[in-house]
C-alpha cells in the first residue's frame, strides 16, 4: 500500500538555502551573501535602514541598480522567510521566488540524503519540472 | 533495502512523491494531500501478492515477496513510474 503526497517547500536548512539563491542567481557569489546569527536591519536604496531584518542578506549593490537589500528571516520555527521590497519584486517576484524553492528543494534533498552515504540525480523535465531520484540504499 | 521514491519538484517548488520515511519529508516542508495511490492485498487463491491501482481497483502486479511487491509499487506509482497519477 502506498500513498501520494505533496509537500510544499519552507526554507529550513541554511545550506541548502544558499545553494539554491547562488543557483536562482548565478551572478552572485558565496561571499556576497552575509549570515548573521542576529537578525540584522535591511537597508533601503538611498542607504536609508528598513524596518525590516535578516539573518540572511544580499546587499542592495549584489541585487541590481537602485535596488534594496534581499533578505531571509529565521522565524522561532527554524523556518527562513524572504523578506523582498515591493521594489525589487519585478525582478525578485513569484517566478524567481519559485525557481528559488524548486532548487532549494533539490539541494535540501541532495544535502539530507548524501549524509546517508545516498547520491542523488535530478532531471529537468521539458515542462519545467524536475525529477529527483535517490541511489545508494 | 528499502526502495525510496523518486521526487517531482514543480516550478513553484511543490514537491510530489509517495509518502517515505527514508527521506525526512518533514524537513523539507509542510506535508499535505496524502491519499491512497495502490493497495497491496494477499490472494490466498494464487498465494500470492497482488498490488491494486487504488483509482482503478485494477490488479497492476502480482508478486510471491511482500518486500519485491513494495519495491515494485514505489518505482512504479512514485514520479517517473508507468502508473503514476498523472492528473
Amino acid at each position: 500500500m502506498s500513498e501520494y503526497c505533496d509537500i510544499k517547500t519552507q526554507f529550513k536548512s541554511e545550506e541548502a538555502l544558499i545553494d539554491a539563491l547562488l543557483e536562482a542567481s548565478p551572478q552572485w557569489t558565496r561571499d556576497m551573501i552575509e549570515l548573521h546569527a542576529e537578525p540584522q536591519h535591511l537597508f533601503g536604496y538611498q542607504d536609508d535602514q528598513r524596518e525590516q531584518t535578516a539573518h540572511l542578506i544580499i546587499r542592495r549593490e549584489h541585487v541590481g541598480g537602485a535596488a534594496n537589500d534581499i533578505g531571509f528571516l529565521r522565524g522561532p520555527d527554524g523556518t527562513y522567510t524572504a523578506q523582498i521590497s515591493r521594489y525589487d519584486s519585478h525582478r525578485y517576484g513569484e517566478r524567481w521566488q519559485g525557481k528559488l524553492k524548486q532548487s532549494y528543494a533539490y539541494h535540501a534533498i541532495r544535502r539530507q540524503q548524501e549524509r546517508h552515504g545516498r547520491t542523488v540525480t535530478r532531471t529537468v523535465r521539458t515542462d519545467g519540472k524536475i525529477l529527483v531520484t535517490v541511489r545508494g540504499y | 533495502m528499502p526502495a525510496i521514491p523518486n521526487i517531482l519538484i514543480d516550478s513553484d517548488g511543490v514537491m510530489h512523491t509517495l509518502y517515505t520515511e527514508e527521506i525526512d519529508l518533514y524537513g523539507l516542508g509542510e506535508i499535505g494531500n496524502v491519499h491512497r495511490a495502490s493497495h497491496l492485498i494477499f490472494d490466498p487463491a494464487a498465494q500470492v501478492w497482488t498490488v491494486r491501482d487504488a483509482r482503478t481497483g485494477e490488479t497492476v502486479h502480482r508478486e510471491r515477496s511482500r518486500a519485491n511487491a513494495i519495491a515494485w509499487e514505489i518505482q512504479h506509482f512514485g514520479p517517473g513510474g508507468e502508473h503514476y497519477e498523472t492528473a
